[in-house]
Order: structure tokens, then sequence, then C-alpha cells
């Protein structure tokens, strides 16, 4: 119960808010948009923070090169995926997206000589005989830290420095986002939830849409992984299951799927949501062990999605009416 | 008078189906042409073969000088060729003047790197927006601009399908029963709307129809089709004593009158 007082977890709580905020931003282009169920998001995740890791550890690298190329790596996953999949008829390629994510993930634990397999990015060959990738960023955080001080106070830490940059991302994001939702490009992916034929009579590739929308949602999916890379200061393979990108559905549903501003909202709710599931140290939840009060707690968040569906379907943001159009 | 459009023997099956049979049919440019033909004749399966909605199995489709059998759909609308589908198709979740929009051409938004220039985009849009106002107008649907398409009518949406083909600015329209479903008063209103729009923008028209009555009124030539195939064509009146056609299509109820 003392984490419950404590600002450090309220700070980290935050945190990852803002790190499932940018990650689910990347779903809702593709869904909120183009109406696309990618359900295998978290591969982009994946693909960033273990290409930023590996050039950072093993080839020595500048941090913020490996971070970039790592965000490409996830846009090229993003297109890897959609030029082989979107031709497809929607459900199967969202089938073929969760293997996608799946395959990323055994190829990650099953490379040891790259990737440090189930070890992890603790695992990685390095030349310095160590391995990490955070050293540098560490003094960045370090110096925001002692410039904050003043401010916050107590709260001042590595992960309130890092808070700030990734919400600051992620503000950042959702402005651009909230632009490009006015464009016609947006409007044609609109078009194309519904139906192929009549964009595609009055020509527009919608291929060529959907694809670029899953590689802009990839890109953004590859932010939220180097985030996340920086957070833990370790990966793991076992930190990219298909769970994660549900996790990030739920913030978007939550939030209300067509709603760009919805996207913060729904990532703060799921995150203290997910976060406060973890203080049920009272009957009954006392009963079960803490490994069940884990699954508990996902059962918890499911409970309190069906109710909010039943209640709130179009989410806390959505239209109302849009729902209802038959 | 050249021809616009030529089509040469296109067959086309669906799993033993024969849609179409050696289909062969050229239109004048500057013409109101009319298919006719039994339900299942393949009228709409020559529509979506002329358009790329489905690729022929053989024979060839000129459009304008450029071969477009193998085309995608959006080609062969860049190209100016424009289609509406039986029963009129609108994007239910977007705004009628949205609906509108999604045809103008050559939208610089349509590029992604284009939030990059916001005034340029303004610019097109505004402009589109007008156009599209103009042409809401003409079918009468301003009232329903800032509406979701999703609450027209089943005519409203014909009106709404047949204002955002034009809007894609074509040479030639392809019109999928445009006046089924459309009360009688309002079809004279179509037509008249559909001439003036010939006349402005020196249109080409093919389309299928089961209304007899107007289809002789409006065609420079009808085409009669019946089981995938071309049977006859010709004049409006010619068709309209033609044996074989009588037998096909027309029936007794030509026989009775
Ligand atoms: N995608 C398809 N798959 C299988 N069969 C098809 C397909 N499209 C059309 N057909 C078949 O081709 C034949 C012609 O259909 P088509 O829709 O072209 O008829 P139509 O002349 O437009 O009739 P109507 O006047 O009723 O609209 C029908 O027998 C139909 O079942
Ligand atoms: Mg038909």
């Amino acid at each position: 119960m003392t984490a419950f007082l404590q600002p450090g977890f309220w700070v980290f709580v935050v945190l990852m808010a803002g790190i499932y905020c940018i990650f689910a931003l990347g779903l809702q282009v593709q869904y909120g948009l183009g109406g696309i169920l990618n359900f295998g998001h978290v591969a982009t995740m994946a693909l960033s923070s273990y290409t930023m890791a590996i050039l950072v550890i093993t080839y020595n690298w500048n941090l913020y090169l490996a971070c970039f190329v790592g965000v490409i790596m996830a846009g090229l996953g993003g297109a890897f995926l959609g030029l082989t999949t979107l031709r497809l008829r929607g459900d199967y390629f969202s089938i073929v997206s969760i293997a996608f994510s799946e395959i990323i993930r055994y190829i990650i634990h099953n490379s040891d000589h790259l990737t440090g397999g189930s070890q992890g990015s603790l695992n990685i060959p390095s030349s310095k005989g160590y391995a990490s990738y955070t050293d540098s960023f560490n003094k960045v955080l370090m110096n925001i830290q002692d410039k904050i001080k003043p401010i916050v106070g107590s709260f001042a830490s590595r992960d309130m420095a890092l808070l700030l940059i990734v919400w600051l991302t992620a503000i950042i994001l959702l402005t651009i986002m909230s632009f490009i939702q006015k464009t016609s490009w947006a409007r044609v992916l609109r078009a194309t939830r519904e139906d192929d034929d009549v964009p595609a009579s009055l020509g527009k590739n919608v291929f060529l849409f959907r694809l670029s929308s899953v590689i802009v949602g990839s890109v953004i999916g590859g932010i939220a992984g180097i985030y996340w890379a920086l957070e833990f200061s370790i990966l793991d393979p076992a930190d990219f299951q298909t769970i994660v990108t549900f996790f990030a559905w739920m913030v978007i549903i939550l939030g209300g799927a067509t709603r760009v501003k919805g996207v913060p909202l729904g990532a703060l709710f799921f995150g203290f949501l997910y976060a406060g599931t973890r203080f049920f140290q009272f009957p009954p939840f006392t009963w079960f062990d803490s490994v069940q009060r884990a699954y508990l707690r996902i059962m918890i968040i499911g409970f309190v999605l069906i109710f909010l569906m039943l209640k709130r379907p179009q989410g806390i943001f959505g239209k109302r009416e849009e729902m209802v159009l038959e | 008078m050249d021809n616009i459009l030529e089509v040469q023997n296109v067959s086309k099956s669906f799993a033993g189906i024969r849609a179409c049979e050696n289909a062969t049919l050229s239109i004048k440019r500057g013409s109101v042409t009319s298919i006719i033909g039994p339900n299942g004749a393949g009228k709409t399966s020559l529509f979506n073969l002329i358009s790329g909605a489905i690729s022929p199995d053989s024979g060839s489709i000129n459009f304008n000088g450029t071969e477009i059998a193998q085309k995608h759909p959006h080609e062969i609308a860049r190209l100016g060729l424009v289609r509406t589908f039986q029963g009129a198709k609108v994007i239910r979740r977007l705004s009628v003047m949205e609906n509108i929009l999604l045809a103008a051409q050559n939208n610089p938004g349509d590029h992604l790197w284009r939030v990059l220039t916001p005034r340029v985009r303004k610019r097109f849009e505004d402009a589109a927006e007008e156009r599209a106002l103009d042409l809401l107008k003409q079918v009468g649907l301003e009232s329903f601009v800032d509406s979701y398409a999703g609450i027209l009518s089943g005519g409203q949406r014909k009106l709404l399908d047949l204002a955002r083909a034009m809007m894609a600015e074509p040479k030639m329209l392809l019109l999928d029963e445009p006046f089924a479903g459309v009360n009688p008063a309002l079809v004279e209103k179509l037509v008249s709307v559909l001439q003036s729009l010939k006349k402005q923008h020196d249109l080409t028209f093919l389309l299928v129809e089961h209304d007899l009555e107007t289809v002789m009124n409006i065609s420079d030539e009808v085409y009669v089709m019946a089981q995938g195939t071309v049977i006859a064509n010709g004049l409006p009146n010619s068709i309209y004593d033609n044996e074989v056609v009588i037998d096909a299509y027309l029936g007794s109820r030509r026989k009775s009158s």
C-alpha cells in the first residue's frame, strides 16, 4: 500500500501513460481513419527499440542517430507488413498482423548473437564489455532533473525528466495528427473505412492511402518503442507480446477511436486503471496470489471496457451519430 | 463524329456464369447511349469491366485513345471515365459535402507531406467547395451540405452519387440505372440536369436504364444486351421495332401496347 502514497509511483504511471499515448496514437491513425485493424502494432516497438539498442551497444553508434534509425526500422516493418498484406481483405490483414508481430518477437528471441535472445539487451554483444544503451541519455535526464528541481521539488527524478520529454513528444505528435485529420488524405481514408469502390472510382489509389497510414502509424509506434527502451534500460522479448498491442487498443477504445484528442485521455485513464488495480489488496482480491491477481487486473480492465461499451460505445470522446448510421 | 469508347469482344465469366460474352460497343463522343436488357443480362458487369472494377478474360477496351482493359479503377477514373453504382453508393459517415469533395481531382491534400503547406491545401479546398456547392444546388441537395450522407433517402443518394461523379470532371459518365427509384417529376428534372451538364462540359453518357420511355427520349443510340451479349443496337426507334429485342426484353408489354 505504501507505493500508493509515493509520488514517484504516480510519476511512473503518468510516464507510462505518455508512452502508451504515443503508441496508441500510431494505432489511431490506422483504425480511427482507415478502419484498419492492426493487431501486430507491438512489432513497431520491438523493431525500433531493439534496432536502437543493437546499434548503440554493438556498433557504438551515437544514441540519437540510433534512435532515428530505430524509428525508420519500425516504419520499414510497417511498410513490409502493408505491402505484403494490405491488398487482402481487412480481416486477413488483422490475422497476418498478429502473426507478423509474433514472428518479429520469435526472431528477437532466437537471434542470441544479435539481440541477446531470451536474456534481452543485457546479452547483446558489446565491445565495451557491458551492455547499456542509456549511458549518454542518462546524462541528459540528469541535466533536466537538476533544472526542474527548483520547480517540482521532490518530484524531480529520472522518471519525471523522461515524463516531460515523453508528454512533450506526445503533444507534438497529437498536434501534427490533428492537422493531418483535416487533410483530404484523411478524408479519403475515412471513406475507405466504409467502401473501397467509391474512392477508387473517383481516382484514388486506395492501396496507397492504406499503406501510407500503416507506415505513419508504425513510425509513431516506433517512437513509443524508443521511449519504452529508454525508460526501462533493459529490453526483453517478453515485453513485446500481443497483449501490449491490445493495451493500445484499450486506450483508443476508451478514448473514442475516431478522435485524436481521445487518445491522451484514454491513455491516462488506462494508465491509472492498470496501476490502480494493483492496489486491490483487500478481500476478495487477497484470496488470490499475486500471479492470479495480475490476471485479475486485466479482467477488471476488461469489465470496465465492457461497461463502457454498453454505456458509451463511442468512447469518451467519440461521436455517437457516427456509430448509429447504418 | 469519332468514338470516345471502343469495347471490342470483351468476355468475362464467373465460375462458369458468362456475365459478358464478346461484348462489342462503339460510343460516339458527345452522345447519349443507353444499354437495356433483362435482369442478369450483364449490363452492370459490362460497367464493371469498363471501369476496371473487374478485369476482362479477353477483349480490348479503348477509351479516348488509351487501352484501359488492364488498368486499375483509379487510373481509369483519372483518364476522365467516371461511373456511378447501381443503387447509388454514398459514404454514410462522411457529410454530403465531404462525399463530393472526395471526387475533386489532383487534390494536393491527398499527399501526406502537404500537411506542411496548409495554404496550398486551403486554396484548393475553397475552390473545390465552391464547385461542389454549385453541383449540389443543381441536384437540389444544398440544404444537406453538412448532414451525414447516411441520412439521405434512396433517391437523394442517387442525386449525390451523380453530383459526386460530376465533381470528378469526367469526359464520359457511366450511369447505372440513374432513374430507378426516383419519382417521375425528379426524373424529368434529372434529365434536364444531365442535358445541361452535357452541354456545359461536352460530356458523353453511357447509361443502363429500365425506364424505357426515358431511354427512348434521351438516347442517341441504344444497345440491347441479353445473356451477356449485345443482341442489337441502333437508333431508339429501330430497337423498339426489332423482333429479337421484343422477344428478349420488351416482351408482351410492347406487344399489347
Ligand atoms: N462478382 C460476381 N460473381 C459471380 N457472378 C457474378 C458477379 N457479378 C455478376 N455476376 C453474374 O453475372 C450475371 C450478370 O449480372 P449483372 O449484374 O451484370 O446483370 P445486370 O444486367 O446488371 O442485371 P440487373 O438489370 O438486374 O441489374 C448475373 O448472372 C450475375 O449473377
Ligand atoms: Mg445491373
